[in-house]
């Protein structure tokens, strides 16, 4: 069997601030690395070949600089990932993605499963997953959990608002995997030096996929974008006093100036 | 088992450097490092003092990511409400090629790592080595979780709580008064509010160095500019917070409530707060360096300067590793890295520059003990230029009858001579 | 294709008139027409809302890959520039399904749009979250169709007219799916009651055995409110059925007590929109303080007891009690 997992170098959202005074977003120097999801993923391609023998190919759209991060989820068990240099450094339209991650596979050849995330850590877009299906004309397994593989069939778990359905598609197919549905492992020293044997690939949209930057460009549906920070003014004021019981108080009075609470004594 | 010429054991600048140089010497080298990167484990005020490490990475000056060149620097006394300054500005000092830079670790570490790993050691990072392997008094490798990983020789770059050392028997005891703990903050500031704040120029930055208001705790602060940020500390002894019932939070946040470090920071916000024991450091003190299959380099073999006005303990990692390395290169030509062969890593610190340092600034040793430096003198001074320079109804004093006036009560003409003797002695002659 | 037609779809009927009173909103003073997508034999039920024009399908609402067909169906019709899709987990599949069938731009997680009329027909600009939503962006698309899915509570759903909309069953043979569908298993829920609470105790991590949810429940209880929780209480403890944030509820109570909750991005999306947050952490550089109005640094074993005495003790209600 053949599995490919895609694996996204996205930002900690958490570490990106708001300019106060100019609302502007402050991306520079926020960490990267491979998204809380993608681990999920690669621990659910991981568990799927201990169950049933695979190969494990994963592939990466992002910068050169995502390289060192790969280390981890070698070490969990990919055999080797493909790192498809950005030619746009993220900032491409979910289509333009979709479309050089489809090229992309199209040249990694017949997988019988590709495994994504439902939503990347930082794009949070939801739409790898029904794109490529469209794309590539898979089955889709959505927002999955409890994956396994029998008879050529994929069964899962969609984990919706209110319920689990369980599903099956046949293979060749496409699944996301659903939030914290695979808590990654835990690697070892000697998973970590066998994974530095590893290889990770790089190619580049032009001339290794065959596509044309310039043709990219155009399917953008996208003229012109800007961006703000979302700033919700809080009070922040700390409440200071010598006990705790009169914090209590103090924040009791408090909330019956905003008129939220009512009544009472002193 | 699976095997490698040499292990070193943790990536701060003593592990990367020595990784550095034995994987350019032509050695099969793993790195493994317990954080999840190189530098978020790493404790440092972040004062580099880079001439000599310049030498051994040639591209430091260009590549290496520091925060700002320090081209001022401030030695200040503080009391309750004042502070007494000495302000040295080195013209040359202000002029490439800068010799002193602050530097985030978080950045730098990675940095230095990024040279091993260029060179051709391999990092592991996430892993925490638990013991070292050793066999007939030889240390053959080391084990991490259920795996066990031989190496003809293993660098022990641990760090200043050297646990792996002490659980290997292979290191005394620390003593409670040798050892401080450093406590530091970086709070952000834009760049343009800092360069107005400290007078300083894109790229440059001050150093503080301060005195006093550690609430009579042995030990000083400090006060670096970064980039965009602060790097603002204090390194206390610890056997003086055991006695003095503190918290070295309360320390720290007393020193920073002090109007001038105060002001310097207004408006800043905490992004990071870190905390790591300090040694004193000195020859005398200095740990074992090497043993069959072994050296210990940097900070977990208390390589370092530690007086109150400098703590110099990443170039010292740096210089001890790079003595290390030339003596195990040397000892791998002739066939075996015995402690006889390693001893050489002696004879090559002898020869560098630390060991100069050490001597000169012996006399430091005894000044951290001594608790009227950071308790009466800081004091003194701020009430001595109060009479100078704040002069009330009755006539001003000259400096030597308002020095007089003050101590008076306060100190002994004895103590303050021998006091003296030793600032002189240790800091400056 | 027609510049002056917006087709929206939720299976989610509340969802569904938000949509509608938005589409409106977006098109103003423009005479636009609005069709709506209902699905199932009750659907026509849906022909109030102040569409135009519903097309019914009938179609199972579980399966992504027949209402793709179905929307896909009415969009050849309707030939809509702007399509609006309920973010549910089943929108936010079919919406980029339907962007990449139309060739059309898409945002996820909008927050607003507006039209421009061009020469070469409709120009749609849209706000969007980005980065989980510590940002907006706004995209102008290249002319054509435009594809946004939009949450709950974007819009509000005030009715629009009471007119009747034209009903069209839409028949068109849709293909068999791939996907097969075996069973559902429902989740246990807070049952929505989350959502209408005006009074919440919001619990993290903090919080360190599962019996010590009785303190913060005491004083739930004592001001007639909810629980709620964060992720890992929920996902890794278990001992919640749902959490609050970007991928779970969000809450908007009249006050929100977080207690040992760190304040993560991802957390306080679901909290946001509340109208008085008070925030109680033991560490205070905790990121929840500088998005709270009132913060007490406090263990929050000894601090909670002592707020739940002092309630009781000075007869303290809800404002909204009676
Ligand atoms: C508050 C403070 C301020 C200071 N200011 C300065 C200054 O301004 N200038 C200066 O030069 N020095 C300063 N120092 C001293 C300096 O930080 C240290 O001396 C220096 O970091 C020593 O480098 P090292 O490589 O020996 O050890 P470290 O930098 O401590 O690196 C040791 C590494 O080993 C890793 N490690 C430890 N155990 C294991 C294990 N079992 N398995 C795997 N990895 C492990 C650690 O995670 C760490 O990355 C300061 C120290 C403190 C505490
Ligand atoms: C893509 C993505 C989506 C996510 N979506 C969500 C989401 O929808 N909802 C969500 O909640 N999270 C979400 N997360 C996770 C989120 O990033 C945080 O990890 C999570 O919210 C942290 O939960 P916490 O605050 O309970 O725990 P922690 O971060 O562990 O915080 C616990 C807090 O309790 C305090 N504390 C400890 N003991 C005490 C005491 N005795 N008294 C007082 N205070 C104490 C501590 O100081 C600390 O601040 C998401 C993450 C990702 C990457
Ligand atoms: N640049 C990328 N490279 C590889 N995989 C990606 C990339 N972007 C998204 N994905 C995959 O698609 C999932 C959903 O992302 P998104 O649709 O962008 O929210 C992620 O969890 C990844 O598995």
């Amino acid at each position: 069997m053949r599995i490919l997992a895609l694996i996204k170098y996205s930002m900690d959202v958490a570490e990106v601030k708001v300019d106060p005074a100019t609302k502007e977003l402050r991306l520079a120097g926020v960490p990267e690395k491979i998204g809380a999801i993608d681990k999920n993923v690669a621990e659910a391609a991981v568990q799927l070949k201990e169950a049933n023998g695979a190969a494990l190919q994963a592939l990466c759209l992002g910068p050169l600089a995502a390289t060192d991060s790969f280390k981890d989820v070698l070490a969990m068990g990919l055999d080797e990932v493909f790192l498809v240099e950005d030619p746009f450094a993220g900032a491409a339209d979910g289509r333009v993605a979709a479309c050089i991650l489809e090229a992309a596979i199209r040249k990694l050849g017949q997988f019988d499963l590709i495994l994504c995330g439902f939503a990347s850590d930082d794009g949070y877009s939801y739409q790898v997953a029904p794109r490529l299906a469209e794309r590539l004309g898979l089955p889709l397994v959505s927002y999955g959990r409890q994956l396994k593989v029998s008879d050529g069939q994929l069964e899962a778990e969609r984990d919706l608002e209110d319920g689990l359905q369980a599903v099956s598609v046949s293979l060749p197919a496409l699944a996301s995997i659903a939030e914290e549905a695979y808590p990654p492992r835990r690697t070892t020293l000697m998973e970590a030096i066998k994974a530095k044997k590893k290889p990770v690939n790089v190619w580049h949209v032009e001339p290794d996929l065959g596509l044309v930057r310039n043709e990219l460009e155009k399917l953008s549906s996208i003229e012109s974008s800007s961006q703000v920070g979302v700033m919700i003014q809080r009070k922040q004021r700390m409440l200071k006093t010598a006990t705790l019981r009169e914090s209590a108080d103090q924040l009791i009075d408090l909330l019956l100036e905003e008129k939220v609470l009512k009544g009472g004594s002193k | 088992m699976e095997k490698f010429d040499a292990i070193v054991i943790g990536a701060g600048p003593a592990g990367s450097t020595t990784a550095y140089l034995l994987a350019q010497g032509g050695l099969n080298v793993l790195m493994v490092e317990r954080g999840q990167n190189p530098g978020t484990k790493t404790v440092s005020g972040g004062l580099v003092y880079s001439k000599l490490v310049a030498q051994i990475f040639p591209n430091f000056l260009e590549g290496a990511p520091v925060e700002r060149a320090i081209t001022g620097h401030q030695l200040v006394m503080l009391d309750d409400k004042a502070s007494v300054a000495l302000d040295f500005r080195d013209q040359m000092a202000g002029q490439q090629p800068y010799n002193v830079f602050s530097v985030l670790r978080a950045r730098f570490d990675p940095w230095l790592a990024k040279q091993a790993e260029q060179a051709g050691a391999s990092l592991v990072n996430g892993v925490t080595v638990d013991s070292l392997l050793v066999e007939n008094g030889r240390v053959i490798g080391i084990q991490a979780g259920a795996d066990q990983i031989g190496a003809d020789l293993v660098v022990i770059a641990e760090g200043t709580r050297s646990l792996l050392l002490k659980q290997a028997g292979l290191r005394e005891d620390f003593q409670p008064h040798d050892v401080s703990l450093g406590l530091k903050e970086v709070v952000a500031l834009p760049e343009r509010t800092i360069e107005e704040r400290f007078q300083c120029a894109p790229g440059t930055g001050t150093a503080y160095t301060l005195v006093g208001h550690t609430c009579g705790i042995e030990g000083g602060g400090f006060l670096y500019t970064n980039k965009a940020s602060l790097s603002v500390g204090i390194v206390v002894k610890i056997d003086s917070l055991y006695r003095n019932k503190m918290q070295p939070h309360q320390v720290l946040d007393r020193f920073k409530s002090h109007p001038l470090i105060n002001r310097l920071l207004e408006d800043g916000e905490v992004v990071e707060y870190s905390a790591q024991t300090v040694h004193r450091g000195g020859f005398h003190l200095m740990s074992r360096l090497y043993g069959d299959g072994y050296v210990v380099v940097g900070s977990a073999a208390r390589l370092l300067l530690n007086n109150i006005m400098t703590l110099r303990g990443m170039d010292f990692a740096i210089l001890s590793a790079e003595a290390a390395a030339r003596a195990i290169l040397e000892a791998r030509k002739g066939g075996g890295y015995s402690e006889a062969e390693l001893s050489v890593y002696a004879a090559n610190l002898r020869k560098t520059s630390i060991y100069e340092d050490w001597r000169t600034f012996r006399e430091t040793y005894g000044l951290m003990e001594n608790k009227r430096l950071f308790d009466e003198y800081p004091e003194l001074a701020c009430r001595i230029m109060e009479k100078l320079f704040a002069p009330g109804t009755q006539a001003s004093p000259k400096l030597l009858s308002a020095m007089w006036q003050e101590m008076r009560g306060h100190l002994s003409m004895l103590d303050l001579t021998e006091d003296a003797y030793h600032v002189l002695r240790g800091l400056i002659l | 294709m027609n510049s002056q037609a917006i087709l929206v779809f939720s299976e989610d009927a509340d969802l569904l008139k938000e949509l509608v009173s938005g589409a409106k909103q977006g098109t103003k003073a423009q005479d636009w027409r609005i069709a709506a997508v209902g699905v199932g034999k009750e659907a026509s039920a849906l022909a109030n809302l102040g569409e135009d024009v519903l097309y019914q399908v009938d179609v199972d609402v579980h399966n992504p890959e027949l209402l793709t067909a179905a929307l896909e169906a009415a969009a050849r019709k309707v030939e809509p520039s702007i399509v609006l899709v309920g973010a549910t987990k089943l929108g936010l599949e079919v919406a980029p399904r339907i962007a990449e069938r139309l060739a059309a731009g898409y945002a996820a997680w909008a927050t607003g749009f507006e039209v421009a009329s061009g020469t070469e027909g409709a120009k749609v600009m849209a706000q969007s979250m980005i980065f989980a939503g510590v940002g907006i962006a706004t995209h102008t698309f290249k002319a054509g169709p435009v594809v946004l899915s939009v949450a709950r509570g974007i819009f509000d759903s005030r009715q629009v007219d009471g007119k009747q909309a034209e009903v069209v069953v839409l028949d068109t043979p849709l293909p068999a799916p791939k996907l097969t569908i075996h069973g559902y298993r429902p989740k246990a829920m807070n049952g929505g009651r989350l959502a209408q609470a005006r009074f919440v105790v919001d619990v993290g991590q903090g919080v360190k055995e599962r019996d010590d949810l009785q303190i913060t429940q005491a004083l739930a209880n004592l001001l007639d409110g909810q629980l709620s929780c964060s992720r890992p209480m929920s996902a890794d403890r278990d001992w919640f059925p749902e959490w609050v944030g970007l991928s779970g509820a969000k809450i908007k109570p009249e006050l929100c007590v977080t207690v040992g909750v760190s304040g993560a991005v991802q957390h306080i999306i679901g909290i946001r929109d509340s109208h008085l947050i008070v925030a109680v952490n033991m560490d205070e550089g905790a990121p929840i303080f500088s998005q709270a109005d009132y913060g007490v640094v406090a263990d929050l074993y000894e601090f909670l007891p002592l707020l739940i005495e002092r309630i009781s003790a000075r007869g303290i209600r809800p404002a909204w009690a009676t």
